[in-house]
């Protein structure tokens, strides 16, 4: 009895398999996503958006997610904040409640100058967070404007049943554009299933030396709203937000307390460079030149640090986050019905440690920056 | 084997070969959280310090990983 149990459920689960991995794509194919690393531009302002935007103002894919983001925060904070009241409702308790847990983590790095550093890593937290989550949407990366495929871009045909000059057209999943050499390595049923769905006759390969606009390699969908983070241009702009910050930050923290006003900040400045150019050492006499060497090498190297941080922020939040799109589109063309849920769940995750990540560091960089020591280091922190 | 060709392979190759870097991301990933829960069991009442630590710790080797990542994807979807 228990053996037969046994059978059935692993019968089920193989059946599950076959059907999802097989049966159902067979019956509904679907539109295989292209992975582009560049963000497309869907609006040109002053250019000729066929031609990838040369001369004019790109608005990209990844601008489009990110003024939405920004439209979406500013919003719903305006909401909170226009009327608060001393015994929060829900929304307004959500809020604070998440705003707390951010200022606890910047407490925690920063102690009672946390105050102070906080501002810019919660909006970047927020930022980052609402920018990851986009990722999960439907619609983002798989609605947009179709234009003509180019270069290795698996094209498609467009459906039949679309209007002609209709504003919303679909791309027929049944019928990729393919050379003759793919069509002739087909089996026979799946030439069979090309006919019968309508499709064009394969498409011959371009000679050397034609042009290439004479093919007609078919429709691909360049998507209106993609993640903001999967565009190296948002990651880099918010890491090079951290370093001012962090230096501006640091400057601040490193005027005396006597001196006030511009011969203040010149000090503090002049002080904090010391850390990143220490030749203070090599002025001392004798043997102890040397250890002023050694300590005014190991200041460029922190300064160089802080440039590598640039570099490391960057590609961290860039490389999440894309990596975990193209894993998307990667388990989409292999179990394309239900497959894509353990991806979205596994990304829900990788989206809030990112944004946390950021956020840390951010803290941390600013609290070091921060320290002062040497010789006219104020006690305490 | 014309250059095409060999400027294909050698792309392909390159992106597999570069994956090989996250071997000692990997590594360094277990350790800070073998480590981390261990203190963690030595220590319960510091897990959520020990907890913030290890989430950074685990950032700056996950980021050498990330990096190998980037240098394969721009070799597939870029050059």
């Amino acid at each position: 009895m228990n053996a037969i149990a046994r059978l059935i459920r692993w019968a089920v689960i193989v059946g599950l398999f076959v059907f999802l991995c097989g049966i159902l794509p067979r019956l509904f194919p679907t539109i295989l996503p292209t992975v582009s690393v560049e963000a497309e531009p869907v609006l040109c302002l002053g250019g000729d958006l066929a031609h990838h935007c040369e001369g004019g103002f790109a608005v990209t894919n990844s601008l489009v997610a990110t003024l939405i983001v920004d439209v979406a925060l500013i919003a719903i904070f305006l909401i909170i904040s226009r009327s608060p009241r001393l015994v929060p409702g829900r929304l307004q308790n959500f809020f604070e409640a998440f705003i707390e847990i951010l200022y606890g983590q910047a407490e925690q790095v920063a102690g009672k100058n946390a105050a102070r550093i906080f501002p810019v890593g919660a909006t970047i937290f927020l930022f980052v967070f609402f920018a990851n989550y986009m990722e999960l949407l439907p619609g983002v990366e798989s609605v947009g404007y179709v234009h003509h495929a180019e270069g290795d871009v698996q094209g498609y045909e467009l459906d039949p049943s679309t209007p002609e000059g209709s504003f919303l057209v679909f791309l027929n999943p049944r019928c990729p554009v393919i050379t003759q050499d793919a069509y002739d390595r087909l089996t026979p049923a799946a030439q069979q299933a090309r006919a019968e769905a309508g499709c064009r006759e394969p498409i011959h390969e371009a000679a050397e030396g034609e042009g290439e606009s004479e093919v007609d390699r078919g429709w691909t969908v360049v998507p209106t709203v993609r993640t903001a983070s999967t565009d190296i241009n948002v990651t880099l702009a918010l890491a090079l937000m951290v370093f001012i910050s962090t230096q501006v930050y640091g400057a601040i923290n490193h005027i005396p307390h006597d001196r006030k006003g511009v011969a203040g900040v010149l000090t503090g400045i002049k002080r904090y460079a010391n850390k990143f150019f220490n030749t203070g050492g090599l002025k001392k006499p004798g043997p102890a030149k040397i250890f002023g060497a050694i300590d005014w090498f190991a200041s460029l190297l922190e300064g160089l640090g802080e440039f590598v941080r640039i570099v490391s922020f960057t590609f961290r939040l860039f490389g999440n986050i894309f990596a975990g799109t193209v894993l998307i589109f990667v388990v989409m063309s292999l179990v394309p019905y239900v497959g894509p849920v353990a991806t979205l769940l596994l990304e829900t995750f990788v989206g809030l440690i990112q944004a946390y990540v950021f956020m840390m560091l951010a803290f941390v960089f600013m609290n070091a920056a921060a320290q002062v020591h040497g010789e006219h280091g104020e006690a305490g922190h | 084997m014309d250059i095409e060709t060999a400027t294909v392979l050698a792309k392909y190759l390159g992106a597999g070969f570069a994956m090989i870097g996250t071997i000692g991301a990997g590594i360094g990933i277990g350790l800070a959280v073998g480590g981390a829960v261990q203190a963690m069991g030595r220590n319960p009442d510091a897990a959520s310090l020990i907890q913030t630590n290890m989430i950074l710790g685990v950032a700056f080797s996950e980021a050498i990983g990330i990096f190998c990542l980037v240098v394969s994807l721009i070799l597939l979807f870029v050059i």
